[in-house]
C-alpha cells in the first residue's frame, strides 16, 4: 500500500473495493461474484491493483449497475402489467 | 421489419447502455416529460400522449397524459411484444397506425384487440445518437394523423431529448 507523502491517502486496493462493495450489496459473497463478473466481462486480471485499472472496473460497475437497473424495471412492468390485468380479467 | 430485426434494433448494446445512463427514476424528469406529453395531446386534441423510454423486455412510460386511473399508469408501461413505440425505435422514422384492428402488423396485439391502442404515431426520441424510446400519440378511435399532428409530436420529440440529456448519467 502507498500513501503519498503529505497527503495522507492510501491508494485504493482491490480488498477496499471489495468491503465497500460487500457492505453496500449485504454480504462479501455478493461484493466477489459481481466483481468477479465485471472484472472477466472487461477482462481484467485479478486483483485489480493500478489506479487506471481500478477506474476501468469502476467504470464497469456503473455500467452494470445501470444495465441491472434497467433489466429489473422490465421485470417490474411485467409484473405489474400481469397483475392489474389480473385485476380487471381473469387468464383464461 | 422482421421480429427478429425490431429485436436486435431494441437489444443493440450501444442503444441499451444510453438507455441505461438515463436516470429514469428523477421526478423532475417525469414531471417534465408529463408537461411536454399534456402540451402534445392539447396541440393535436387528441386523447393520450407519452413519451416511452425503450428498454429490454418493457416499455417505460416516463412521461404521460391521458392515462389517469387506467392499468397504463399502474403499470407504467407494457410489455415489449405489445409495444408500438419499439417499431419506432427499431427504424429510427415515425410509425403511424390510423386504425390498429385492421393493421396487418398491430391487428393481434392485445393493445389493438382490447381497445388500448385504436390509432397511434409516434416519433422517435433520439439521445447521444441513439433511439432511446418514442413520443406517441394515442387516438380513441381510429384517426387519420396529419402533417400537423407529426410536426407536433417531432418539436415533443426535440424537447423530451433534452430533457433525457440532462438526466444522463455523466459516468
Amino acid at each position: 500500500m502507498t500513501t503519498m507523502d503529505g497527503w495522507n491517502f492510501d491508494q485504493p486496493t482491490e480488498a477496499e473495493m471489495l468491503k465497500a462493495l460487500a457492505d453496500a450489496l449485504g454480504g462479501p459473497e455478493y461484493a466477489r461474484a459481481v466483481l468477479d463478473t465485471v472484472c472477466r466481462k472487461i477482462g481484467q486480471s485479478r486483483p485489480v491493483t493500478s489506479p487506471g485499472d481500478m477506474i476501468r472496473v469502476a467504470e464497469a460497475l456503473l455500467e452494470f449497475a445501470d444495465m441491472l437497473r434497467v433489466t429489473a424495471r422490465s421485470v417490474k412492468i411485467r409484473a405489474v402489467t400481469y397483475r392489474a390485468l389480473e385485476g380487471v380479467l381473469p387468464p383464461r | 421489419m422482421s421480429v427478429t430485426a425490431v429485436s436486435e434494433a431494441v437489444n443493440d448494446p450501444a442503444r441499451l447502455r444510453t438507455v441505461a445512463a438515463i436516470d429514469f427514476d428523477h421526478p423532475g424528469l417525469r414531471a417534465a416529460l408529463d408537461l411536454i406529453s399534456r402540451r402534445t395531446a392539447e396541440h393535436t386534441g387528441l386523447p393520450v400522449s407519452l413519451a416511452t423510454v425503450v428498454m429490454n423486455t418493457a416499455q417505460l412510460i416516463a412521461g404521460s397524459s391521458g392515462i389517469a386511473g387506467t392499468w397504463l399508469a399502474e403499470s407504467g408501461g407494457t410489455p415489449i411484444e405489445w409495444s408500438f413505440c419499439v417499431q419506432t425505435v427499431a427504424t429510427g422514422r415515425p410509425y403511424v397506425v390510423r386504425e390498429s384492428r385492421t393493421d396487418p402488423v398491430q391487428a393481434r396485439n392485445p393493445l389493438s384487440t382490447m381497445g388500448v391502442v385504436p390509432s397511434y404515431a409516434g416519433v422517435p426520441v433520439f439521445v447521444d445518437g441513439q433511439v432511446v424510446g418514442a413520443h406517441c400519440l394515442v387516438g380513441g378511435a381510429a384517426h387519420t394523423f396529419t402533417d400537423a399532428d407529426l410536426s407536433a409530436l417531432e418539436e415533443g420529440a426535440r424537447d423530451i431529448a433534452q430533457v433525457l440529456l440532462r438526466h444522463l448519467d455523466a459516468g
